[in-house]
């Protein structure tokens, strides 16, 4: 690569670091991890700009990246899987179920759910009830459902087991469920 | 000897283990059988499936940016 191509190619990816930030806040609720693996994935593409070969765009090519620098600030920072599950908040099961199992209240139907992955207030919503997720929850949710890694990836990356990683995931689904009925979907009826 | 009939919280549980991994067939078979009688469930079910769409809808909205 020329050196004008390799400045060129600098420029175009340092200029979409505010991107990378902002999709980096999303994943790791923590200003200075965020800024920490996006400043590694930079470096990562600038170091290999051959590896971008143009046949994704560079941003695609960029969170790619980034999304491995996030799994190791989460593997950093995230403590032992007892103190994981300890330390996060209230468990709503106590809260929607009686004693013998049964739903307190019936859930809501989400009849219009289809309508409302269509408009960009439903996500602000989801942002929201994102952002009140106890921090281990959220994280543990984001690697699952925004990484998309496999539980088992998750699990060999925070050193927890299989149990403690679905106690967190239905934990963060129970709270996040309860958030968008409540803000989003609003339909509750009576037992 | 028949199992017990899962409750509703047992329900949930495994509607959200669901996501994460392969049910054994006995209990993807509690699962079901629970679903079928448990409007309420059913309800759970596909409201989970929905969080799952959302979240991979947001991620596509959150690149595009």
């Amino acid at each position: 690569m020329s050196d004008a191509s390799s400045r060129d190619f600098a420029r175009q990816v340092e200029q979409l670091r505010p991107d990378l930030l902002r999709f980096a806040r999303t994943q790791l609720r923590n200003e200075a991890w965020a800024e920490d693996a996006v400043s590694e994935a930079v470096l990562a593409a600038l170091e290999k700009p051959f590896a971008f070969e143009g046949r994704s765009q560079l941003k695609t090519w960029l969170v790619g990246i980034l999304k491995f620098k996030c799994v190791d600030q989460l593997r950093r920072h995230t403590r032992e899987a007892t103190v994981l599950v300890g330390e996060d908040g209230e468990d709503l099961d106590e809260s929607l179920f009686e004693d013998s199992g049964h739903w307190r209240t019936m859930p809501g139907s989400w009849g219009r759910g289809e309508e409302a992955l269509a408009q960009r207030q439903f996500f602000e919503v989801l942002e929201r009830c994102h952002a009140l997720l106890p921090p281990v929850q959220a994280r543990v949710f984001m690697m699952r459902e925004w990484l998309e890694l496999d539980a088992a990836v998750i699990c060999k990356e925070l050193q927890i087991t299989s149990t403690n990683l679905w106690v967190l995931l239905h934990r963060a689904r129970l709270r996040l469920r309860e958030c968008l009925e409540q803000r989003w979907f609003d339909t509750r009826e009576g037992p | 000897m028949t199992p017990r009939p899962l409750t509703c919280r047992e329900a949930v549980r495994r509607i959200s283990q669901a996501l994460d991994t392969v049910l054994s067939e006995a209990d993807r078979a509690a699962l079901e059988a629970h679903v079928a009688e448990c409007e309420a469930c059913e309800r759970a079910r596909a409201q989970a499936d929905f969080m799952r769409r959302a979240m991979q809808r947001w991620r596509a909205y959150r690149e595009s940016e």
